[in-house]
C-alpha cells in the first residue's frame, strides 16, 4: 500500500512547536482513526475519547513516533489500538483536556451503541499483539513492511503473527461455519 | 442518531483547536533536557537488585527523606523488556532522583544492546539519554507514578549499541522527582535457523498434505517440550486450527518453534490452499448472501465485500 499524503513536513513543523501543523495532521487522519476506533469500543463517546487520547499521546511521546513511509498513520493506528486497550488510564492520564471538550448528553442513549457486529466482537477478542497486526496489515491495508516499521519489529514477526492472526479471525468470526465447512471439506 | 456523529463536530473542532493549542504552548525544543553527569555518589539509594557491571552516581534526595518505596525490579524489566532477550552479568537496578549516570564500561561480546527499563515514582518530567544523548522523554503525573509501571509511568526498550567504547545511561528527573531504573547489557535471541526437516519440505517448491501435517507436528511438539502446548487443535479441515498463549508469544518460545519448524511450509500451503480454505469458502458465502455474483477467489471476493461494504459484516 502506498501510504499518502507525506507527513514528513507537517510532522517537523509540529515538532518545531507549530501548532498549526499538527492541526494539519489531525484532518488529515482524525476520519481514519474515527473509523478504525468504531471497531475497537462500543459508544461513540468512546471513540471520540479514543482518537483525543491517541493524538495527545502523538504529541506527548513525539520523541517516540515513527513515521512510516513518511505517513504517521500507522503509528496513530497502533497506538489508538493500544489507547483503546487502556481507556480508563488513558482518560485519567488527560482527563484535564477531556473535561474542557463539549459534554455528552446526559443520559446514555442506546442508539449510540455501536455494534460493529461479529467482526468487531472478534477483532476486540484476540491479543493485542494479533489485533495490531490485523488493524495494520488487512484492515488498513499496509504491506508487512510498513506494519513491521509501525510496531518496530522485524517483519517476519509480522508474517508470522499474521498468518496466525488471520486464522484465529476467522475463526473468532464464525466458528460454526468453520466447523461446518471442515465437515464438508471431510466429506469432499 | 448515528452512531459516532452525536456533537462529534463540536467535540472534534474543540479537540482540535485544544491540541492546536497544546502544541504552540510547548515547543519541542524547550521540553529536552541537558544531561547532566554527576562524578560522585551523592545520597544514592538503591532499591532492589545487585550494583554490579559499572559505577552509578546519584544526586542528593533530599525532599523525600521519609519515604520509602519499592519496586519489584523484575515484574519492571520484564513487563518493559519481555523475555525475548539474553541478558549478559547481573543487571543494574537503582533508584534515586535527580541527575544518575550508569557508566556501563564497554561492552561485553555479543552485546548488541543495553536493556533499560524506567518507571517514575513521583510526579515529575524525566530523561533518559544514552551516552549523553536525550533519548527519550517520559512526563508522569500523580495518577501515573500511582500506577506502578502502567501505561503512563514506564518506559524503556533495547537500544542499540552504537560505536565502541565504554557506554553510559543517563536517566534525569531535574528535580527531587524519584525514578527507579533496571538495565543490562543485552542481546535480543536470534530465531533458530530453518529446519533441516522443514528445508527438505521446501526443497521442491510444492507442500504436500503430509508435509504439512509434519511441520505442524513438529512445531506442537517443540511448544509441549518448551511447556507451552498447543491449545484447541484442530487438523481436520484444510487448516489447522490451534491457539497459543499470549505468554509464549511474550517470551518468544511460539517465534522459537514457529519459525524454525513450520513457519515457511505453513505459509506456502496457505497461499497455496488460498482459495479453497475454510476463509475462502465464508467470504464466497456473503457475496452471494448479499446477492452479488461470486468470483473464484478470495481475493477477487474480498475486492466484491469491500466495493459494497460488507467486509465488516461478514460471517
Amino acid at each position: 500500500m502506498s501510504v499518502n499524503p507525506d507527513d514528513t513536513q507537517a510532522w517537523a513543523r509540529a515538532l518545531d512547536g507549530d501548532g498549526d501543523a499538527f492541526g494539519v495532521l489531525f484532518d488529515r487522519h482524525r476520519d481514519r482513526l474515527v473509523r478504525h476506533s468504531r471497531r475497537l469500543v462500543t459508544s461513540a463517546h468512546d471513540v471520540d475519547d479514543v482518537v483525543a487520547i491517541t493524538f495527545l499521546e502523538a504529541w506527548r511521546r513525539r520523541d517516540r513516533v515513527r513515521l512510516v513511509e513518511g505517513s504517521v498513520l500507522p503509528w496513530l493506528l497502533v497506538t489508538a489500538t493500544l489507547s483503546a486497550q487502556n481507556l480508563r488510564r488513558g482518560i485519567r492520564r488527560h482527563r484535564a483536556l477531556l473535561q474542557r471538550l463539549p459534554a455528552e448528553p446526559d443520559s446514555p442513549d442506546h442508539a449510540d451503541r455501536i455494534d460493529g457486529g461479529p467482526a468487531s466482537e472478534a477483532l476486540t477478542a484476540l491479543s493485542l499483539g494479533d489485533r495490531q497486526v490485523i488493524v495494520l496489515c488487512v484492515l488498513e491495508g499496509f504491506s508487512t513492511n510498513e506494519a513491521a516499521l509501525a510496531l518496530g519489529v522485524p517483519p517476519g514477526t509480522v508474517k508470522s503473527r499474521l498468518s496466525r492472526a488471520k486464522q484465529r479471525l476467522a475463526q473468532r468470526i464464525d466458528p460454526a461455519a468453520r466447523a461446518t465447512t471442515t465437515q464438508q471439506e471431510k466429506a469432499i | 442518531m448515528t452512531p459516532g456523529t452525536h456533537d462529534q463536530t463540536d467535540r472534534m473542532t474543540r479537540l482540535r483547536a485544544e491540541l492546536v493549542a497544546t502544541v504552540n504552548a510547548a515547543p519541542y525544543a524547550a521540553a529536552r533536557i541537558t544531561p547532566r553527569v554527576i562524578g560522585a555518589a551523592i545520597g544514592a539509594f538503591a532499591l532492589a537488585g545487585a550494583i554490579t557491571g559499572g559505577a552509578i552516581s546519584a544526586t542528593a534526595l533530599s525532599s523525600h527523606p521519609d519515604t520509602t518505596l519499592s519496586v519489584d525490579a523484575d515484574a519492571l524489566a520484564q513487563d518493559i523488556i519481555g523475555t525475548h532477550s539474553r541478558l549478559f552479568g547481573t543487571p543494574i537496578v537503582l533508584s534515586g532522583s535527580g541527575s544518575s549516570t550508569i557508566e556501563f564500561g564497554e561492552p561485553p561480546e555479543g552485546a548488541t544492546a543495553i536493556a533499560i527499563a524506567f518507571t517514575c515514582l513521583d510526579p515529575g518530567k524525566f530523561s533518559i539519554a544514552v551516552n549523553g544523548v536525550v533519548d527519550a522523554l517520559q512526563t508522569c503525573s500523580a495518577d501515573d507514578a500511582g500506577s506502578r509501571f502502567g501505561f503512563g509511568s514506564s518506559t524503556g526498550g533495547q537500544y542499540d549499541i552504537e560505536g565502541a567504547g565504554r557506554q553510559t545511561v543517563t536517566v534525569d528527573s531535574g528535580g527531587a522527582s524519584r525514578y527507579a531504573v533496571w538495565a543490562s547489557w543485552s542481546a535480543v535471541e536470534p530465531i533458530p535457523a530453518t529446519s533441516a526437516a522443514q528445508a527438505a519440505e521446501l526443497a521442491d517448491g510444492v507442500v504436500s498434505r503430509d508435509e504439512y501435517l509434519a511441520a505442524f507436528d513438529r512445531f506442537s511438539a517443540c511448544m509441549t517440550a518448551a511447556g507451552e502446548p498447543l491449545l484447541g487443535v484442530d487438523t481436520s479441515g484444510t487448516l489447522a486450527v490451534y491457539r497459543v498463549s499470549n505468554e509464549s508469544v511474550d517470551a518468544g518460545i511460539d517465534t522459537r518453534c514457529y519459525d524454525p519448524e513450520f513457519y515457511l511450509v505453513d505459509v506456502g500451503w496457505q497461499v497455496a490452499h488460498e482459495d479453497d480454505s475454510e476463509s475462502a469458502r465464508i467470504l464466497r458465502a456473503c457475496v452471494v448472501a448479499a446477492g452479488l455474483k461470486p468470483a473464484e477467489t478470495l481475493a477477487e471476493n474480498h475486492e466484491i465485500l469491500m466495493a459494497a461494504g460488507l467486509v465488516e459484516s461478514c460471517r
